[in-house]
């Protein structure tokens, strides 16, 4: 297929529907609307479902219902939103069901605006909503990875039966890039033999996440965490930049901050400054290894977020105090531009 | 399919923005040009670089942002580079400029009335973005004016003649206005090649046989048409330099800072 040019949210759909996720409950928010909007003239070619419902309490729990009933579903929307949906997350994440979830963040807290911002990194990685779960978290950087990661989301999500959130921007979302839809093959997934798809002829199964024993209640938590750990095995995913060439900094940072990030090593290379890159692919398992063994050649690491410092605690354990770990983080909806990184680096180095 | 050619052909170069072939365009050009499109169409793109290049001619020109779908990447984020260059800015109150409130401002309406000043209207994509016309319509300057469908072959629901016979029927139903013209901006922004400008084109020239709407003219990125050998088209070429960048790109002529949030 030729390449077009789409926006992120658009792109995100486009794969979504690709990806056979033909079931989508959503609830507009800026600067997201454009994948409920894209769907809605999309699915109806597709012979897909989206629905609008009332508010996005309601999108939680009809994720959980369509997902018991074994169907691959999906929504997306933007800070606020994502948190009204954190109770009915937790429902899904301990009644082991295979979801996508779709956050094109803004900034905030409270209502915000409608600028993009990272500062729901902590939500999406240490559970968001209650008890002991997580969330697979993936981040793209561009709008053609959004593309690649929608079909692994999706894969994942049934693989682990567990919620699978990507994380994005309002910049990300927003801004147009050049994109192609590639074919992805994986394994074939097990049957969904738990989906409450009718019980003629067998037990019935039964979709909850009411415990009263606490024996059993246990027994959830443990298996959830053996497969939490199964994910920091198996799941971790990274880019690395210049890490192949000797280098004074590591410079660690995710999604838009990324690219900002890259544009900042080029004028840094210019002024004589080596600096690497990682940027992690999986906020959630964080490669936390390698980002450790690539600062241990450099003399500090910077991470740069669209925060006041939330990944920067995940770069802290995994740096330990091996090396100094520093900040430069905007808000509000202010992108940091590659001359404030280069400036900071620089500043950073004078000491 | 047409060679492009520049050889020959008259051209005018400021701010960046260059003009080929557009003598006959601009004495046949309206007071008040609109700018309607699909959705990521580059309306504002090409709407920015218009505005420009008639300020650089020495007229006198203002341009309305009136985006009401459209939360980033607005014409309003050239602001200070249009100002910079003597064109007059219709915008929301800054407070609330970086906001998705359907602002509409007030002083359109004298704008649009003004017969001394020349006037772009930088309109919302698709027939949803187009109504804000409809509020305006009675103050339209009889025949005085050109609504240019700016076309991107690329992008979703844009590719056939039929999906863009019905983009047409869309926002010409929802905003009251007639298009005048088709403006070709086919692209993939850096990975542009001439075939998707080729493609643009043929693509222009169906909907126009169609629609009986003449090309207005065709729009290509400066990046790309330097690359181009030979450029030889029966149609105004606007040669625009991207302004509305994504925080991290380079403008070298204006600098990196140039657009930012």
């Amino acid at each position: 297929m030729a390449k077009v040019l789409m926006k992120g949210n658009e792109a995100i759909a486009e794969s979504a529907v690709r990806a056979g996720g033909l079931l989508y409950f959503g609830y507009p928010i800026t600067p997201q609307s454009e994948i409920g909007e894209y769907l809605a003239r999309r699915m109806p070619e597709v012979g897909g479902c989206f629905l609008q419902i009332e508010s996005e309490v309601a999108v939680a729990n009809l994720l959980y219902g369509a997902a018991g009933a074994g169907a691959r579903v999906w929504t997306s929307s933007s800070s606020p939103g994502i948190s009204l949906m954190m109770e009915g997350l937790s429902y899904i994440a301990a009644a082991e069901l295979p979801c996508v979830v779709v956050n094109i963040a803004r900034c905030g807290p409270g209502l915000g605006g409608i600028l993009p911002s990272q500062g729901d990194y902590l939500q999406a990685v240490k559970g968001g909503g209650h008890g002991d779960y997580h969330c697979l978290v993936l981040a793209p950087s561009s709008v053609q990875e959004a593309v690649d990661l929608m079909p692994l989301a999706f894969d994942r999500a049934d693989r682990y039966r567990n919620p699978v959130i990507v994380l994005g921007d309002g910049m990300i979302g927003q801004m147009m890039e050049p994109v192609e839809f590639k074919e992805h093959n994986f394994p074939p997934l097990p049957p969904k033999d738990w989906a409450t798809t009718g019980c003629k002829g067998r037990k019935p199964n039964v979709i909850n996440s009411l415990y009263l024993d606490p024996v059993e209640e246990e027994k959830l938590n443990f298996k959830l965490a053996a497969k939490y750990e199964e994910m920091k095995r198996k799941e971790i995913r990274f880019e690395e930049m210049e890490t192949d060439k000797p280098y004074q900094v590591l410079l660690v940072a995710y999604g838009t901050t990324a690219r900002v990030c890259k544009t900042a090593m080029q004028r840094l290379r210019a002024d004589g400054i080596n600096t690497a890159l990682l940027r992690p692919i999986t906020l959630f398992p964080f490669p936390e290894d390698r980002v450790y063994e690539l600062a241990q050649r450099a003399e500090f690491v910077l991470t740069v977020e669209m925060s006041t410092g939330q990944m920067v605690e995940d770069v802290r354990l995994a740096v330990g105090r091996t090396r100094p770990v520093y900040f430069y983080g905007r808000t509000g909806g202010i992108v940091p531009s590659p001359e404030e990184v280069v400036e900071t680096v620089k500043n950073h180095l004078r000491r | 399919m047409s060679r492009i050619s520049a050889t020959g052909s008259s051209e005018v170069t400021v701010n960046g923005v260059r003009w080929i072939n557009a003598e006959e365009f601009f004495a046949g050009l309206g007071r008040v040009n609109i700018f309607v499109g699909g959705y990521g169409s580059g309306k504002s793109e090409v709407a920015v670089n218009f505005s420009l290049s008639l300020a650089a001619r020495g007229q006198k020109v203002s341009i309305a942002d009136l985006d009401i779908v459209n939360p980033y990447f607005r014409s309003r984020a050239a602001r200070a580079v249009l100002e910079k260059n003597g064109v007059g800015l219709i915008l929301p109150p800054v407070e609330i400029m970086e906001s998705d409130l359907p602002l509409i401002q007030p002083e359109i309406a004298g704008a649009l009335k003004n017969a001394t000043s020349r006037l772009v209207l930088d309109i919302g994509g698709d027939p949803v973005g187009a109504k804000v016309l409809a509020s305006l319509v009675q103050w339209l300057p009889g025949d005085d004016y050109n609504c240019f469908l700016v076309l991107n072959s690329r992008r979703p629901f844009s590719g056939s003649v039929l999906e863009v016979e019905k983009l047409i029927a869309g926002i010409e139903q929802s905003s009251g206005v007639g298009i005048t013209h088709l403006v070709i901006n086919s692209h993939l922004i850096e990975e542009t090649e001439r075939a998707v400008i080729e493609e643009g084109i043929e693509l222009g020239k169906a909907v126009s046989k169609k629609t009986a709407k003449p090309i207005g003219f065709v729009a290509i990125e400066d990046r790309i048409f330097e690359k181009l050998a030979t450029v030889d088209l029966p149609y105004p070429v606007l040669v625009l330099h991207r302004l509305l960048l994504k925080p991290w790109e380079e403008n070298e002529k204006l600098g990196p800072r140039c657009f930012k949030l």
